[in-house]
């Protein structure tokens, strides 16, 4: 297993709307697998596959960070069939770097997706499990959590991200 | 190698990608200005109506420092939000124009316009409760449509331009919406009856028997306060009042009256409005003509 390099906006690969998983093999075993690794080594609650570069619809989401392997879920063409509810709370982004604001998202969702192996599955999620699952999906549309501020936290989030494309440019 | 596997899946994979593409916002942060106006202006063209784009493309145009398009593009955006009553946001935006332009006295205007609009959709708010709890007691039924019916009569007059929305509602809620057939006596002259009436709908007629003959003495119609003077002054009528029509009226009382000015901020001002109609006094004032020229 492997440490992959995240991608950082503004990478292009971030605005990349996802092709659906069609081949259950090795390499995307192998894929998930290294991504949960660096997901844990980052450390963060979620990764999708566009954030190591990969535009494929595959996410993996860990609210233990880690600590309970139970936690730990690997969606393959998730896809959200219900929501309920609305609750805002602050988030963050391992493609975003030092960049956090407030986000609306449901407060439970229905999900269907595969597992590795292809084999469909619902999974019910609530609270910072939804918000986390939603987040990592948003990304498999080519959505950052940013693109959902509007007013004056645009305004702000504008002025950072600048910051950090500057940083960019400057790293590459 | 594992980054090779990732990168091989990114771009061999066995459909062809699609073309990676900035988002409108991405280009703004990257200082892609042109592109970004580009982008904007084409997809205004299949969204017109998409003001979040209109605005943005206004920045884009500051940026460009093509000032005269990016007023235009706030100004429109503003007058748009302002229509749909989001009269902050208009206003914002027409404060951000005037930054851009601050010579031009038309944007000064269209302020001055789009506050006095936020101005009466607070009044608005205010008068439609206090008229709903006013057409409570006998017209449970009165729906929201039907509230803003009568408060479209009522906008124009001078009592509603004036009172403050507080104390609008407050007058509102102490009054007694009433529906009244054509031809119906409202009061006659020289009755101590203390009430004022506004009329939402329909007109009254004042008249006098003069000479042996009952002579109109004025009419009154939507927005018209009569009664001020009996209520206010204690003055006793001073004509017949009947309805000429099917008429909607707004009826306080004296009870009414001491209900709104109980924890009234501004108890004078509200009384001053009131007694600022005259009606009462001009109605007297035509009788004394009539009467002593006969």
């Amino acid at each position: 297993m492997a440490i992959l390099p995240i991608r950082i906006y503004p990478d292009p690969v971030l605005r990349v709307k996802c092709r659906r998983v069609e081949t259950f093999d090795d390499g995307l075993r192998k894929l998930a697998a290294n991504m949960v690794e660096t997901m844990h080594a980052a450390p963060g609650v979620g990764l999708a596959a566009p954030q190591v570069g990969v535009d494929l619809r595959l996410a993996v989401v860990d609210v233990s960070v880690g600590e309970d392997p139970a936690a730990l879920r690997v969606l393959v063409n998730p896809e959200v069939v219900r929501r309920e509810g609305s609750e805002t709370d602050t988030e963050g982004c391992l493609s975003l770097p030092g960049i956090t604001d407030k986000v609306d998202r449901p407060l439970a969702i229905t999900l269907k997706a595969q597992n590795l192996k292809g084999e469909p599955f619902e999974l019910d999620a609530e609270e910072y499990l939804a918000r986390a699952i939603c987040h990592e999906i948003d990304h498999l549309d080519g959505i950052l959590f940013t693109d959902h501020l509007r007013g004056l936290r645009k305004e702000r989030v504008r002025r950072q991200l600048k910051k950090l494309a500057a940083e960019q440019e400057v790293a590459v | 190698m594992e980054e090779t596997l990732a990168i091989n899946w990114f771009r061999g994979g066995r459909k062809q990608q699609e073309p990676q593409e900035h988002t409108i916002d991405d280009l703004i942060v990257l200082e892609r200005y042109d592109e970004a106006g580009e982008r904007l202006r084409a997809r205004l063209k299949s969204h017109p109506a998409d003001l979040h784009s209109h605005v943005k493309l206004a920045e884009v145009y500051t940026q460009l420092r093509e000032l005269g398009k990016a007023v235009d593009e706030y100004v429109y955006a503003a007058e748009e939000y302002a229509q749909d009553g989001f009269h902050d946001k208009g206003l914002a935006l027409i404060s951000k124009a005037m930054k851009l332009a601050p010579l031009d006295q038309a944007l000064r205007f269209k302020a001055e316009k789009l506050q006095r609009a936020k101005s009466m959709e607070q009044v608005r708010t205010f008068a439609l409760e206090g008229l709903q709890q006013a057409g409570g007691g006998l017209q449970a039924g009165t729906t929201a449509v039907e509230l803003k019916r009568l408060w479209h009569h009522l906008e124009g007059s001078a009592v509603v331009r004036k009172l403050p929305g507080e104390s609008l509602k407050r007058l509102f809620s102490a009054m007694e919406l009433l529906h009244l057939e054509a031809g119906v006596p409202i009061v006659r002259e020289g009755s101590p009856e203390a009430f004022l009436l506004l009329i939402v709908q329909g007109v009254i007629e004042a008249s006098v028997n003069v000479g042996g003959r009952a002579t109109l003495v004025r009419s009154f119609s939507a927005g018209d306060v009569i009664g001020e003077g009996t209520l206010l002054e204690r003055v006793p009528w001073q004509a017949d009042y009947r309805t000429a029509e099917p008429v909607i009226v707004l009826k306080l009382t004296r009870a009414g009256l001491e209900s709104c000015l109980a924890g009234n901020a501004d108890p004078r001002g509200f009384l001053e409005t009131l007694r600022e109609q005259h009606n009462d006094r001009d109605v007297a004032a035509t009788i004394r003509r009539l009467r002593g020229g006969s």
